[in-house]
């Protein structure tokens, strides 16, 4: 039987308004603290792969930036916020491959300029929109929050969910935020608040959206063997799974309906060995608060349709039955794509959450979510090696 | 309510040459039947269904039911005022664009998914003719 593979090492960095480093060196810094967090130097790291963030700001050079010689592994990743998860699958094949024994998986992100607004940092200005692709642009639909918020407005339509419950799981995540000293936004937060806050694009409000951060992340990789005799707690990766929906944009597509979450979950719970009634913590992709309660859904957590249901009862939130984005989030902490859910899994798996440690932490799925709905990861960790 | 300028290229010219004659094109497949809109300006004539390179400009009725909306508010120099409603349109032939709505009665939260629009065509100043659709 394959050895499983364990994530030993997790760096984080100062996140949020941190002004005058680049990507580039955030995401050394990372990597240098996932290092010291696994007890490993520098020179054991033999792959190193790199997410290059929203705006591209990392690239190969990291690895002649940290001076690392020994790689027998070393690649971009892209699948926009569905990457973090890609890159533990891909990691955790190398060493069960034998093509690298420690692997640093890392993702920076430099959008915001002191003095900028967090709306400014990924706009791309008003460009010249050409042929077919241009009619939509050219119409105005120039923002990944207005064509979120075409998904989140077609579920409501199909199952009734209403703005109130998307503003319940952004209530929820905010008091997990408020226990999270790196969240960046930890003040209490009332679904008044979310009502009243300034529309982005109708139906999303402000507090609908993800954050917007300067940081970076990284995670060390490694084999179960090495992972046993590491510094701090191992966190076996149990399953992994991505899909791609590819909708069709024809009649009878399910956009903003089902996501991949229905898909790729399913396949990594069944490499792990799990179903969804044993995971004790969800961290999930929440560029939006529509896509977490959408996951919850296709997950399997509810029913279908009832993803605005379940905000509202209050299992999501500290004290509930189904503790969910126990960090605060994208929606409260800090914007790493898929390393926020990641990061955080990691943290409630090895018990490290301080006063927002969950009680029972022995499975934790964590998701990724890319593009407009197009891409999706789902991984299983877990403190032991066998579910 | 303003649209922004459109420029042609080479995949886009038989497209808006129609539109400039008031006429909504789709793609339909020569090969399997399977009705699209191009995605982007990259893939020309590839059939997202069966993969040939058949998918042929074809005339649509220019009718079309509403999927999804949304609307951002615009900045002014005194703040903020109610933006464009942007629809996501199944054209009755199937495939789906984004435009501009026109035409509403009330506020877009008084809108219903399935609510029928036909196409019309506007033409900003220096720009390509763009399809919108207009309610009823």
């Amino acid at each position: 039987m394959t050895e499983k593979s364990a994530i030993i090492g997790l760096g984080i960095t100062e996140m949020g308004k941190v002004y005058g480093r680049t990507a580039a060196e955030f995401a050394a810094d990372a990597v240098v603290l996932a290092a010291a967090d696994a007890g490993c130097e520098l020179h054991d790291i033999d792959g190193l792969l790199i997410s290059a963030g929203v705006q591209q700001g990392v690239g190969l050079g990291l690895a002649r930036d940290l001076g690392l010689r020994n790689l027998t592994l070393l690649s971009e990743v892209q699948a926009f916020g569905s990457t973090a998860g890609g890159m533990v699958a891909q990691a955790s094949m190398a060493v069960q491959s034998g093509l690298a024994t420690t692997v640093a998986c890392v993702f920076a992100d430099a959008p915001l300029v002191q003095g900028g607004s967090a709306g400014a940092a990924y706009g791309a200005g008003r460009r010249t929109f050409t042929g077919f692709g241009g009619i939509a642009a050219a119409s105005g639909l120039t923002s990944t929050n207005a064509m979120y918020a075409l998904a989140a407005r077609r579920h409501m339509q199909k199952y009734g969910t209403t703005s109130e419950q998307f503003g319940a799981v952004a209530v929820a995540q905010r008091a997990w935020a408020a226990m999270n000293p790196r969240a960046q936004m930890q003040a209490p937060m009332t679904i008044e608040d979310h009502q009243n806050s300034r529309m982005i694009a109708d139906p999303l409000h402000l507090l609908d959206c993800c954050l917007v951060s300067n940081g970076g992340v990284a995670v060390i990789v490694t084999s179960q063997s090495r992972a046993e005799a590491s510094a701090k707690p191992a966190v076996y990766v149990l399953g992994w799974g991505q899909t791609h929906p590819g909708y069709t944009r024809t009649s009878g597509s399910e956009f903003g309906l089902i996501t991949g979450a229905a898909t790729s979950g399913p396949m990594a719970m069944k490499m792990a060995g799990v179903s969804v009634g044993d995971i004790d913590v969800r961290e999930l992709y929440d560029c939006y608060t529509y896509t977490a309660l959408v996951s919850l859904e296709d997950y399997g957590f509810c029913e279908k349709g009832e993803g605005g249901a379940l905000a509202q009862s209050g299992a999501l939130a500290p004290g509930g039955s189904l503790p969910t984005n126990t960090g605060g989030g994208q929606l409260s902490s800090y914007y790493m794509w898929g390393y926020t859910p990641l990061s955080e899994a990691i943290i409630q798996a090895r018990g490290e959450g301080g006063e927002r440690q969950v009680a029972k932490n022995d499975v934790v799925l964590v998701s990724g979510n890319g593009g407009i709905l197009d891409h999706h990861s789902s991984l299983i960790l877990s403190k032991h090696a066998a579910a | 309510m303003t649209l922004a300028a459109l420029a042609r290229d080479d995949a886009s010219a038989q497209f808006l040459d129609a539109a400039a004659q008031g006429v909504l094109l789709y793609q339909r497949c020569s090969a399997c039947g399977h009705a699209q809109l191009p995605i982007g300006g990259s893939v020309r004539t590839r059939c997202r269904n069966c993969g040939r390179n058949e998918a042929a400009w074809t005339p649509a009725s220019g009718a079309a039911t509403l999927v999804s909306w949304t609307s951002s508010p615009v900045r002014t120099a005194d703040g903020t005022e109610p933006g464009p409603v942007i629809g996501l349109l199944e054209l009755a032939e199937g495939p789906w664009l984004e435009t501009q709505l026109r035409g509403l009665a009330g506020a877009p939260g008084e809108l219903d998914e399935g609510a029928p629009f036909h196409v019309g065509f506007e033409q900003p100043e220096g720009s390509e003719p763009i399809p919108v659709f207009i309610a009823g």
